[in-house]
């Protein structure tokens, strides 16, 4: 035991190894949220009138609006007019090469441990590196372009591409549908666009970094996918942060759709600062992501490898319209400290043969609390619809909480719906077991852990993988005996 | 008599100042609860505010003993021992009250004078009536019930019958009825609350029962509502179990065809909070919905001491246009370490109106524990009822069969041996089995 006190006070211990702040000069919209700033973004962005139309509307709904509070995590009420809404990079150079990148943002690079010189050989990845809600630089944007497709930052997209996103945004997450959804609407700064053409399967995996990194502004991300019919994406999302004092506030909106026969697969590794050993600090992570399987036998899959932010609260969605579409959600999250976690997903079952499948694992560690809330809805209209739910939490210490909350509502008689949650610690007889095999106790825990997240592991493209596993041990480290 | 006035009347009734005290406080709680809607998350898909009539009558309903009544009453079998409210009052005439030494049976209105210090010291105590609308409007109205005391080391081997009969006699009529069960150290009892609606008429009620195990005591109990066409019942059964004590509580629900305008609704609220050490709850339920009716179980089982265990097990079959709604808590505090929890609902979808709604939930605050949760929703196994017809079975016989076995299940978990029989038989006639 007293090992175990010791390794846990190790861990508790451990600083966040990714907090630095990157000195760029930056440009603030003033302060807090009105009218005005709404403008100010929509004209930094040089938006044609529709777009500040969209926005404005999005904005005077999320007036009307209040805060939800059924959520199982608290945190003290935000004062949305003490926030910078907007913050670009002053200067803003056309970029050919690497080299010609801030040194600065070079050295972020290098301190996230992933070149990205080397990414790009090695991986083939495509990355639109957003710093601050600016995108910097777009890598194989020509090789894309050959194939049509279309990856681009959501600002480019709005100039270049009115069409494609006046008929998907806000399709699939409308702009009043809910308080954080309606406050991204209107004041997002930028994000990722994709479009895949019909028949196009996509030769790499696209991947977005972001970065939150002027102090006091919110980072409020748009993504848009859209994957034609027969098409096929596989898009990473993964994110680290600077460490600061004052909580941040992340409110992101993600929308997917897939035409008929088509799939994406959205990758998620989250690594923001969680707050500091007394919980004081770190991101706030309220996030609206969902996919629309749009079209027939299309698919999309949701991986999310959740070890950062202070709050984390998120359900990324499926709604499966299409016959026989398939929706899966894969997700491991882990607290420690003081982190909260309320995450989890939604199925949406509206066409006929419809499947779906949700892994969840949680772990919990220290005083943090993480709860899986999920829905899955079965319609009248879903003839032999199916569901496979599964939920495990792991409770490290005697401190903190794990909890369940799914939703099962099933209208249709055919449907098929099959739940099952489990809470536990690690057994003492599996310890044991590595334990007379020679294995230490932290070893024999990391095994363990890693065994018991490989089901959502293997889901993630390789890279993302490696790195998963790496913010695992990181954020979990000796926290356990 | 305006509405405070009947408060105050049966408020003046009670000569114990700190029950009158406890009453007036949950009549405060209840005026600022109201009737909850279903943006309530605990009423989320039982939307009482639009079943219950918009004026309902706390005022006790006329219980007169009719001819029809009568007759009804004696085309029940026979029970050894029984309890009977008529309207939420009690009948001593038409009851059987077992005499037994160490065991106490009489109406709650009786108790409040005649064991006031019991009254005082169990009356209103576990039921949360600041946060649960109908507790705080029963505990703050409830006009009769039964009260039991079975005394230490004290076994009552038959079980006692507790009916409550309704007729409906003023429609507005919203009773509350409540019981309340202490069993002390090592004695053990088994009761069933009966509830049945005499008349053809939409009845209200809601019930609310406290039952306190004691060290090393035994309670089961059985929920009958067999016989509830036409009711809108609201059941709230608080328990708390001591150390080494077992409570085991089975909720069956056959929700009858509805021949008025009313949608019929079933409410049942079962908490069992295990406070002593290698305490037990085991909570079942079988519900069978039918036509419109609607059936709503809610189970809390609250580990707050070590080394306890507890077993959930609800099944459901939903006909018709029937709406199923289960929401199973199970809670397991800090201190509560070696917890061993587990929980299983199914339900069967028999007809394409039919709906379910389930929530099975999870909250662990210790880490040394085993927890866990099935849900599933689904159809009878096309294999079994294959292999049945391959053997000449016709295919609505097959399927009565597998429901009979499907349910059957929850029925094996009741103790008693005549309610469990008694129990048997009601479901061959409800399935129109023979074997």
């Amino acid at each position: 035991m007293a090992d175990n006190d010791k390794i846990i006070d190790e861990v508790v211990a451990n600083d966040y190894k990714y907090g630095f702040t990157t000195n760029i000069e930056q440009e603030f919209a003033a302060i807090g949220l009105s009218e005005d700033t709404v403008r100010f973004i929509s004209a930094k962005k040089n938006e044609p009138e529709w777009m500040l139309e969209w926005r404005l509307k999005a904005y005077r709904a999320w007036l009307k609006m209040e805060q939800p509070k059924w959520q199982n995590v608290h945190f003290p009420e935000i004062d949305f007019q003490s926030i910078y809404y907007y913050a670009a990079q002053k200067k803003k150079k056309v970029i050919n090469s690497l080299d010609d990148v801030d040194p600065e943002i070079r050295a972020t690079y290098d301190k996230l441990g992933i070149p990205i010189q080397e990414q790009k050989m090695l991986a083939g990845v495509a990355v639109d590196y957003v710093m601050d809600s600016e995108s910097v630089i777009t890598t194989f944007r020509e090789s894309l372009k050959e194939k049509g497709i279309i990856f681009c930052s959501i600002s480019d997209a709005i100039r270049e591409q009115p069409e494609l996103v006046k008929q998907y945004l806000g399709s699939i997450v409308p702009q009043r549908d809910n308080y954080y959804a309606a406050l991204n609407s209107a004041v997002f700064s930028d994000g990722s666009f994709v479009f895949i053409p019909k028949g196009v399967r996509c030769p790499m995996e696209l991947s977005t970094y972001f970065r939150i990194n002027a102090e006091n502004t919110g980072q409020f991300e748009r993504t848009l996918i859209i994957a034609e019919e027969g098409s096929y994406v596989s898009y990473l999302e993964g994110c680290t942060a600077p460490m600061r004092d004052e909580n941040q506030l992340h409110a992101a909106v993600v929308e997917l759709i897939t035409l008929d026969n088509a799939e994406i697969k959205y990758s998620t590794v989250q690594n923001w600062y969680p707050g500091d050993k007394e919980g004081k600090g770190g991101i706030y992570n309220f996030v609206t992501k969902r996919g629309m399987c749009k079209g027939k036998n299309s698919k999309i899959s949701w991986t999310q490898v959740e070890t950062g932010s202070a709050i984390t609260w998120k359900y990324p969605s499926c709604i499966l319209k299409g016959d026989n579409s398939i929706g899966e959600f894969y997700s491991v999250a882990v607290t420690n400290n003081y982190q909260q976690a309320d995450t989890g997903t939604k199925m949406i079952h509206i066409g006929k043969n419809t499947r779906s499948r949700i892994v969840s694992k949680g772990i919990s560690a220290g005083k943090s609390q993480n709860s899986y809330r999920g829905q899955v809805q079965v319609h009248k209209t879903a003839d032999n619809a199916y569901n496979f739910s599964q939920c495990d939490s792991l409770l490290i210490g005697d401190k903190c909480g794990a909890h369940t909350f799914p939703y099962l509502e099933i209208k249709n008689m055919t449907g098929k719906v099959e739940h099952e949650a489990t809470t536990s610690k690690i057994g003492e007889d599996l310890l044991f077991y590595c334990n007379q095999r020679g294995l230490t106790n932290e070893e024999a825990v990391s095994m363990i852990i890693n065994g018991y997240c490989k089901e959502v592991f293997k889901q993630l493209p390789m890279e993302f993988m490696v790195e998963a596993q790496k913010l695992l041990s990181i954020s979990l480290e000796g926290s356990v005996g | 008599m305006s509405f405070t006035e009947n408060i105050e009347k049966q408020f003046a009734e009670v000569s114990n100042s700190n029950v009158v005290d406890l009453r007036r406080s949950a009549f405060t709680a209840f005026e600022k609860l109201g009737i909850p809607t279903s943006r309530h998350e605990e009423w989320k898909y039982t939307n009482i505010k639009t079943k219950l009539n918009e004026d309902i009558s706390l005022a006790p309903a006329d219980s007169q003993v009719n001819a029809a009544v009568k007759n009804y009453i004696a085309s029940l079998p026979p029970y050894a021992f029984r309890i009977i409210f008529l309207n939420g009052v009690f009948h001593p005439e038409l009851s059987i009250v077992p005499d037994i030494n160490g065991l106490t049976i009489c109406s709650l209105k009786d108790a409040f004078t005649s064991h006031s210090t019991l009254v005082e010291t169990y009356f209103g105590k576990l039921v949360n009536y600041n946060e649960e609308h109908f507790a705080a409007l029963n505990t703050a109205f409830v006009n009769d019930g039964a009260f039991i005391h079975v005394q230490k080391n004290v076994v009552v081997k038959e079980p006692i019958y507790i009916q409550y009969f309704f007729t409906a006699s003023d429609v507005n009529a919203f009773t509350q009825t409540r019981n309340l069960v202490i069993v002390e150290e090592s004695a053990s009892i088994e009761l069933a609350e009966d509830f049945r609606n005499a008349s053809n008429i939409m009845v209200q009620y809601n019930h609310v029962s406290e039952m306190y195990i004691g060290k090393n005591a035994n309670l089961d109990v059985v929920k009958l509502q067999l016989e509830l066409n036409n009711a809108i019942g609201i059941h709230t059964l608080e328990s708390q179990v001591e150390r080494d004590g077992k409570f085991s509580a089975a909720t069956i629900t056959f929700a009858s065809p509805n021949t008025g305008t009313g949608k019929p609704l079933i409410r049942n609220n079962v908490t069992a909070r295990l406070v002593g050490q290698n305490a037990h709850a085991d909570l079942n339920g079988l519900y069978f919905g039918k036509e419109n009716a609607h059936i709503d179980n809610h189970i809390l089982v609250d580990h707050v001491a070590p080394n306890c265990t507890s077993n959930q097990l609800y099944k459901g079959v939903l006909n018709g246009e029937s709406v199923g709604v289960f929401n199973g808590k199970i809670f397991v505090k800090s201190d509560a370490q070696k917890t061993n929890a587990f929980q299983s609902s199914k339900a069967l979808l028999l007809s394409n109106d039919a709906s379910i709604n389930s929530k099975p939930q999870l909250e662990i605050f210790a880490d040394d524990v085993k927890c866990s949760h099935g849900a599933t929703v689904g159809q009878l196994d096309e294999n079994a009822l294959f292999y049945l017809r391959a053997r000449g079975i016709t295919k609505f016989e097959a399927v009565q069969i597998l429901t009979y076995a499907f349910a059957h299940e929850v029925i094996d978990h009741v103790h008693s041996k005549p309610i469990r029989q008694f129990l048997c038989d009601k479901l061959k006639d409800e399935l129109k089995v023979n074997f």
